[in-house]
């Protein structure tokens, strides 16, 4: 194990919202928070388009297809998985959920994929 | 940012403090391990849709603040980048957003489902109009 840096009294966004933010739905700050979803997408925004310039970084995670695989199961075979669970809700985008899960499939053979995250949420 | 740290519930971490325009926060991207080749979309929508379900689930405004200032912040792409990003918060929001037993039983889940099949079916559609008049607006705000 390396530690690379450190983040004193760190905590993960989901926990910042639900636990220390719950009661402060202010409107006074709305400025503050806007400013840090800003920032966060401004870094993935140069994330996404610089790391394609690095193309030792490329090769590296274009080993990772194991990850790519996860990404298809969890997310577009498990969303076909839970109209069982919901059938009322969702019986009637079963045709597109699988649709949208061959389109997932068609991408990674596409040719035009640049380094991701690959995981990137708030909440999991 | 880049750092690396395992088994922990969330991606992205800040201080436990109180964040203040003006004020430096630092913040850190962690959990690279399934970072891969593919669509960019895969990582703004998951974004979009679990803040969009902090909302969905527990009323938080902040949320959709912070959802809001990443929209504005990560950029103009597309029309179709906009879709296709929603396409995937609709599909993760079905997926993953209702097994998460830390914010409500499946039955009190299934106001997840319903909204990920929302966006999902006009996502697809190509619906723009009904993006403008709800919650996502913030995606297309600044499509041409």
């Amino acid at each position: 194990m390396q530690i690379h840096e450190y983040l004193p009294n760190g905590v993960d966004i989901k926990t910042y919202l639900l636990e220390r933010a719950i009661d402060r739905n202010e409107s006074s700050l709305e400025p503050a928070f806007k400013s840090l979803g800003q920032a966060l997408g401004s870094w993935v925004r140069h994330f996404h388009d610089e790391a394609a310039h690095h193309l030792d970084l490329v090769d590296v995670v274009a080993k990772n297809k194991e990850a790519q695989q996860v990404q298809q199961l969890v997310t577009y075979q498990f969303a076909v998985d839970r109209v069982k669970d919901y059938p009322e809700v969702l019986g009637d985008v079963t045709t597109i959920l699988r649709e949208v899960r061959k389109l997932a499939a068609d991408e990674l053979e596409g040719g035009s994929l640049q380094v991701i995250h690959g995981d990137l949420g708030p909440a999991k | 940012m880049f750092s690396q740290l395992a088994h922990l519930t969330c991606s992205i971490l800040i201080p436990n403090a109180t964040i203040q325009e003006g004020t430096e926060t630092l913040v850190f991207v962690i959990d690279w391990e399934t970072s891969q080749l593919g669509v960019s979309n895969i990582d703004t929508g998951q974004m979009i849709a679990d803040l969009y379900r902090l909302w969905l689930c527990r009323g938080l405004e902040t949320a959709l603040w912070v959802l809001r200032g990443f929209c504005k912040g990560y950029g103009i792409v597309s029309e179709e980048h906009a879709f296709r990003t929603t396409i995937h918060a609709g599909v993760h929001l079905i997926s993953r957003g209702t097994i998460d037993r830390e914010m409500g039983t499946m039955d009190e889940l299934e106001v997840v489902a319903r909204a990920g099949r929302n966006i999902l079916l006009n996502a697809y559609r190509k619906d723009r109009k009904w993006f403008e008049d709800g919650d996502l607006a913030c995606l297309f705000d600044p499509v041409a």
